[in-house]
């Protein structure tokens, strides 16, 4: 009887809801959750992939704006000089071969060298220093990753006042920075043949530096 | 007793459905009946009552929901003689000899049919949005895989670029030390040069040397008598008070040798230097360097030394300057036509060419430094200080001006 009625007066009505119903449990158990992995995809993850890609970009783009300001000073031949004042590495040879050249260029002569690392307390913060002897000594201490080696050279030569006074600055204005500690000249009277010849010798303590960043 | 429904339906003139005849029967019409075929089907489900249905007697449309045989009963009911009316485009009149409750009963199959046909449809709307969310699905999930592969490169770009920014800052880091460095730098040039301003000609530093950082200088100094000792010692006290490179000196003792006809008075002496002596590189080195480049000029053009006063010429000889051609040979030309402008010129026109106010230490500028009235040529040649009162410690005077570097 009651199939009657729905088939026949109510039929529209019958069609209309089980058409509903259909839908609805077709939204339920499929469309709900298609959207909500929908929502997930596009909301949660497509957002966030949005965002980091946006915040990568700023900051590439940042990095790429200051770069491109220190590209402009940091050109190679300035890095190079850089590296030649304060190299990343104070090796034995290549000290050697400075000195040697810097002695030789006041017509001086080599004759011992002996290197040797200075400790540092390895502090960064910067001590106030009450004199400027003090801030020479001291500031080894006071500027990080820098490591400073004291050389021990004895050199002699047939060279005058002018002679030594030219060493001594082309010491100082050697590329590598080199800081003369202290100086000792003594003039050792030598006898050979009947003659009498006064041979200067001098020894200096030098000390030179290099700079080299620790990786964290 | 049937009704009879002569009454034609015009609302489905192009569906003429007709029941199946029976062999020698006269073929049924029922025009309420669904028609067969699936757009009869959906056409009898969506089928609205909109179009009237014309009255064959009065021509007039019937209420709409008449039913067929209340024609009948209203022609009946009607006192006025029938007349029929021809039926508008009345080609096939249909006669429905079954009630409507009765021909209902053989369609449920339909019905279902239909059912099932509204089912399908909601099922495959259903399937297609379904699909449509799958597709869209598909294109985010693509997007957002793009996305992440752009993010990835952009990464990447991101991680070179802070590699050459910790280049970068380790080069910044670099050239603040060297900046530290250079500005704590030992200048021993400077010492020298002070050491050469306060010391009489007449002594001469000789058989050792020491210094160190601390400030702290040992020499053996020797000279001709004892009173040239004495006098430096003079010219030391002046250094202290004039505060230029020492703060504290001192010279214990001075032995008196003789060596054939030559009597020599050595002694030592320690001095305490001020530790800004050894950073003072920078104007001294500027002023050593025009003093260099005039030495040099004057060295190669000797005779350009009647530039400077008479009694000073033969002091600045090609054999008395401070310089010799192996060291001159590292000036550039440039560097000599500047040293020709320093010996020649001389734009306070004081008597002292350029080259010799920066040895005397005097402006250039200024013909009479201390305004005392004398300028600063004639102060120069009687050893009288041109920057103030009294005599020039270390001054001698047949050779007031000498080279120095």
């Amino acid at each position: 009887m009651w199939m009657e009625l729905l088939l026949k007066r109510y039929f529209r009505w019958t069609v209309l809801v089980v058409v509903l119903v259909f839908i609805g449990l077709g939204y339920s158990f499929l469309l709900a959750n298609k959207i909500s992995a929908i929502q997930t995809v596009a909301v949660s993850e497509k957002k966030q992939a949005e965002a980091t890609l946006k915040t990568q970009k700023t900051l590439r783009d940042s990095l790429k704006v200051s770069l491109k300001k220190y590209s402009d000073i940091f050109t190679a031949p300035n890095l190079e000089k850089i590296n030649a004042v304060l190299p990343e590495k104070a090796e034995f040879p290549t000290i050697l071969l400075t000195v040697q050249n810097v002695v030789a260029s006041a017509g001086y002569s080599l004759d011992a060298i002996a290197v040797s690392p200075v400790a540092t307390t390895a502090t960064t913060t910067a001590t106030p220093d009450t004199t400027q002897t003090q801030g020479i000594i001291s500031q080894i201490n006071t500027i990080p990753n820098l490591n400073a080696y004291d050389l021990s050279i004895s050199i002699t030569g047939p060279g005058g006042y002018n002679e030594f006074k030219k060493m001594i600055d082309a010491f100082e204005q050697s590329q590598q920075l080199f800081d003369v500690l202290s100086l000792n000249y003594s003039a050792v009277q030598a006898s050979s043949g009947g003659t009498t010849t006064v041979a200067p010798t001098y020894a200096l303590t030098v000390r030179t530096y290099a700079y080299s960043k620790k990786t964290p | 007793m049937p009704d009879i429904n002569l009454a034609q339906n015009t609302s489905r003139p192009e569906a003429a459905p007709k029941p199946r005849p029976m062999p020698g029967e006269p073929e049924l019409t029922n025009p309420g009946a669904n028609p067969t075929g699936l757009g009869g089907i959906f056409r009898s489900m969506f089928r609205g009552k909109k179009v009237a249905d014309v009255d064959p007697v009065a021509g007039t449309p019937v209420r709409k929901n008449a039913r067929a045989n209340d024609r009948i009963l209203s022609e009946k009911r009607s006192d006025a003689a029938p007349s029929l009316i021809p039926l508008p485009d009345a080609g096939e009149l249909e006669v429905n000899l079954l009630s409507e409750e009765m021909s209902g009963q053989f369609v449920p199959r339909t019905k279902f049919l239909q059912l099932g046909l509204a089912v399908v449809g909601a099922v495959v709307l259903v399937g297609g949005a379904y699909l449509g969310l799958t597709f869209y699905e598909t294109s985010i999930d693509k997007q957002v895989t793009t996305t992440k592969e752009e993010v990835v490169t952009v990464q990447r770009e991101v991680e070179d670029l802070k590699k050459q920014a910790v280049t970068v800052q380790t080069t910044t880091d670099k050239l603040k030390a060297i900046k530290t460095l250079l500005g704590n730098h030992v200048h021993w040039t400077s010492f020298f040069y002070q050491l050469e301003k306060y010391t009489l000609p007449s002594v001469t530093y000789g058989a050792s040397f020491s210094a160190n950082i601390q400030g702290q200088v040992t020499l053996s100094a020797t000279t001709d008598t004892f009173e040239h000792a004495a006098q430096q010692y003079l010219v030391y006290q002046d250094a202290v008070k004039n505060n230029d490179f020492i703060k504290n000196f001192t010279i214990t003792a001075a032995t008196k040798q003789k060596t054939k006809n030559v009597s020599l008075v050595s002694f030592s002496v320690i001095l305490d230097l001020l530790p800004s002596v050894f950073t003072q590189q920078v104007a001294t080195t500027a002023k050593n360097s025009d003093l260099l480049i005039s030495a040099c000029y004057l060295l190669a053009h000797p005779a350009d030394v009647s530039f400077l006063p008479v009694n000073t010429q033969a002091d600045f000889a090609p054999a008395k300057l401070p310089v010799n051609q192996e060291l001159c040979n590292q000036v550039t030309a440039k560097e000599l036509d500047a040293g020709k402008s320093l010996v020649s010129s001389d734009p306070d026109f004081d008597g002292l060419v350029n080259y010799l106010e920066l040895i005397a230490g005097t402006p250039t500028d200024n013909p009479d430094s201390d305004k005392d009235g004398l300028n600063d040529l004639q102060e120069l040649m009687v050893c009288a200080n041109p920057l103030g009162t009294g005599q020039l410690t270390a001054c001698d005077p047949l050779h007031p001006l000498t080279p120095k570097l």
